[in-house]
């Protein structure tokens, strides 16, 4: 789904991110941990073709993500506050993406139906605007917003975090069904080592930059792992 | 996703935010100024074969505007880069979307186009052209002629567009702004050389042959081409937040220091305006500002013309007050980011308040003793300047403040890069209204009465009385501000 080709990110001759080369296969869910300033974060907006890789590139399906644009058709992302438009409601939000993906009406309830427990009557129907709502429930509409158009591939930064644990729950639920039914890809950007060990079967470790671990196996395997590196 | 849908959601984003008051207010007034110039450019438009006959007394209009048209496009230049912005933060809503970026690019730029300016010149120029060059050489010379400055207009357009975003924002983009206006105002008035004429013969033949219509609309073209490239260039994230590169090891002001808590804050504030870009700008816009004078005192006669006299205080308040009436209106929104810890620090919103005016006071000081100089085109511009600083000072300030606490708008200074242009726009330089009117409501009825002196003498009572009751001015700013904390700290929350 996803191949790295020796991509390499500096700031000012820094290098902050210097991946030789790394290929994640369809419908594996892939798991990124890493403390502050590992290059998490700038590896997801790489692959998104948000910032531009000092060398190297990023091809998704083949295609190399600075060069053409259809990959954003199978892929869904929610990085941060800034992807959304807070001047909208929810569901006004929705209808907006409804459109720039081309669904249905039917298709749009059918996703709404998906997310109908993630949400917990929380986000619909309400008369708020985006900027108004709580950190948990703003990254639920971006959360359920990365999901629009069927994606092949998802990406999610810290998706648990200030999410309340009924929802981290959910959120864990959805993504195992997604994989199962639709074999979509994930990748994962997580300080939970819980969460992230148990719905990601490969998690690697980044520190300033450079992958330190690349861990499959059980989830105890994982988390053992982990746990001993953040330990020591 | 549609160019009209894109439209539908940028008129939301409007209507909808937090500051809609403020902007209405700013919009209405802005819809008075654009009503009042329209109503003055279609007055100067229609009688502009007559004021080219009679008042400059050629024979020849067309010919006559043809070779002056070079200037009114420099000019056309300079408003442009004040007036017109292009919100390139909006990238980051949509470029993760299944919007290609080629698209979003284009309808930021297009959206850019829908602006009054744009029509100006078409209100300007479309009777003339229908009196003059329709009435002697035929309809389609004229059609030709006029498509041929509006299309120049237009490219005017899209050149300022990367200019502004290239470097707009640094001290060389100012120099550059101002060499432009010495030059096209400079040049033409102290008759150097006459540019205007070595352009005019293309102009002319746009009368009588399509050949400069068809290369203005080649250069047109190119101009959205090359503007849409460039952008396209820039539409990624890290362009949009501005690089953690300017770094300034030690800028610490000790004097100060002498004024205690206040003091410590009126250092913070300086060191936030040194540290981010667009509260940088508007210190570098107050310094251009310095030299707006030269624009008026070297044809002023201040000995006999009472008009000059009078007209000199609107430059003496504009130039020691500058950066007060820029920087100052967005007072709170500075600190919107970490509004919250002023509330919750013990007299936060005192030192505040105090420190910021400590600030002003000594960027207007300073303004002050560099505009002294002018004294050379006149000794009544010392007192002109002094009665309108210390006015500035004693009035102006608590005033500015005043009016900044009503529905603030929350400004992220970090992502300046961008949001840079989001501040300088039209709305803007409608904070200067009242802080010139309300001077000259006072100072007129003297002036007019007893003489220049008397109504300088006024300014400077009432900026003194402002002065001496400081403390107590401060007192009922900072008890207004405890009124309005909750309102204002919530909307500094809300607006991603």
């Amino acid at each position: 789904m996803i191949t790295i080709d020796s991509l390499k990110k500096a700031y000012d001759g820094t290098v902050v991110l210097d991946i030789p080369d790394m290929t994640i296969p369809q419908s594996q869910c892939f798991g990124l941990v890493g403390n502050n300033g590992a290059g998490k974060t700038t590896l997801l907006r790489l692959i998104l073709d948000l910032i531009r890789a000092s060398s190297g590139e990023v091809f998704i399906e083949g295609e190399n993500v600075a060069k053409s644009e259809s990959w954003k058709k199978v892929t869904g992302a929610y990085l941060d506050d800034h992807m959304l438009l807070g001047y909208l409601t929810p569901d006004e939000y929705f209808e907006v993406l409804r459109k720039v993906h081309k669904m249905s009406d039917a298709d749009l309830k059918l996703h709404n139906e998906r997310f109908e427990s993630f949400f917990n009557d929380e986000i619909l129907g309400q008369k708020k605007y985006i900027r108004d709502l709580s950190k948990g429930n703003k990254k639920r509409v971006g959360i359920s917003a990365s999901f629009f158009g069927n994606p092949q591939l998802v990406l999610l930064d810290e998706p648990f975090e200030s999410l309340d644990p009924s929802s981290q729950i959910r959120l864990k639920k959805i993504v195992e069904k997604e994989k199962k039914d639709k074999s979509t890809t994930f990748m994962i950007s997580s300080h939970d080592l819980d969460h992230v060990t148990e719905v990601c079967e490969r998690v690697v470790l980044l520190e300033k930059g450079l992958i330190k671990q690349d861990i499959t196996g059980t989830r105890e395997d994982k988390f053992e792992a982990l746990n001993i590196y953040f330990s020591g | 996703m549609t160019f009209l849908q894109f439209i539908h959601l940028q008129f939301k984003s409007k209507i909808r935010s937090v500051s809609l008051g403020r902007d209405l207010i700013a919009g209405l007034f802005l819809l008075i100024v654009i009503l009042f110039i329209l109503s003055y450019v279609i007055l100067i438009s229609v009688s502009l074969p007559f004021i080219i006959r009679s008042f400059f007394e050629v024979d020849d209009p067309i010919g006559f505007l043809n070779s002056y048209i070079l200037f009114y496009f420099a000019t056309e230049f300079l408003y442009r880069f004040f007036l017109q912005k292009l919100p390139v933060a909006e990238l980051q809503h949509y470029l993760h979307l299944p919007i290609p970026r080629w698209k979003i690019v284009h309808f930021l730029l297009q959206r850019s186009f829908i602006s009054l300016l744009n029509i100006m010149v078409i209100l300007l120029l479309v009777p003339f052209a229908i009196i003059e060059v329709a009435g002697s050489y035929g309809s389609l010379s004229a059609i030709s002629w006029l498509g041929t400055i509006v299309l120049f207009s237009w490219t005017v357009h899209w050149v300022t567009l990367v200019f502004k975003r290239g470097i707009g924002d640094q001290v060389i983009g100012y120099t550059i702004m101002l060499a432009v206006y010495l030059f096209s105002f400079g040049a033409q008035y102290y008759g150097w050389y006459n540019i205007g004429e070595v352009v005019k013969p293309f102009f002319d033949l746009a009368i009588t042959s399509p050949l400069p219509i068809g290369m203005t609309l080649i250069l047109f073209v190119m101009s959205y081409y090359g503007a849409y490239q460039y952008y396209r260039k820039r539409a990624y994230e890290e362009d949009i937040e501005e690089k953690g590169s300017n770094f300034v090891e030690n800028s610490q002001i000790d004097f100060l220091s002498r004024f205690g808590t206040a003091g410590v804050f009126a250092d913070m504030e300086w060191k936030l305006i040194i540290r981010h870009k667009k509260s940088r700008s508007y210190l570098y816009l107050s310094l251009l500002f310095l030299f707006y004078a030269l624009l008026f005192y070297p044809t002023f006669d201040l000995a006999e013309s009472s008009f000059d006299l009078h007209f000199s205080l609107f430059v003496g308040l504009f130039i020691t007050g500058s950066f007060l009436f820029n920087y100052g209106q967005f007072f709170l929104s500075w600190n919107s980011a970490n509004f919250d810890y002023f509330l919750i620090q013990k007299n936060g919103i005192e030192s505040i308040i105090k420190g910021k005016s400590i600030l002003f006071i000594a960027i207007s000081l300073i303004c002050y003793l560099i505009s002294l100089p002018y004294v050379y085109f006149g000794w009544q511009i010392l007192f002109i300047h002094t009665a309108a600083f210390i006015f500035n000072i004693g009035v102006g300030i608590p005033l500015l403040t005043m009016i900044s606490f009503w529905k603030p708008k929350p400004m992220d200074i970090n992502k300046s890069a961008m949001f840079n242009y989001e501040g300088l726009g039209a709305a803007q330089f409608l904070m200067f209204l009242p802080m010139i009117v309300i001077p000259y409501i006072i100072y007129l009825p003297f002036a007019l009465t007893m003489g220049y002196e008397a109504g300088l003498a006024s300014l400077t009572i009432i900026g003194l009385i402002g002065i001496i009751f400081f403390n107590q001015i401060t007192r009922f700013l900072i008890n207004r501000l405890y009124k309005n904390r909750y309102e204002i700290s919530s909307s500094f929350r809300q607006e991603i």
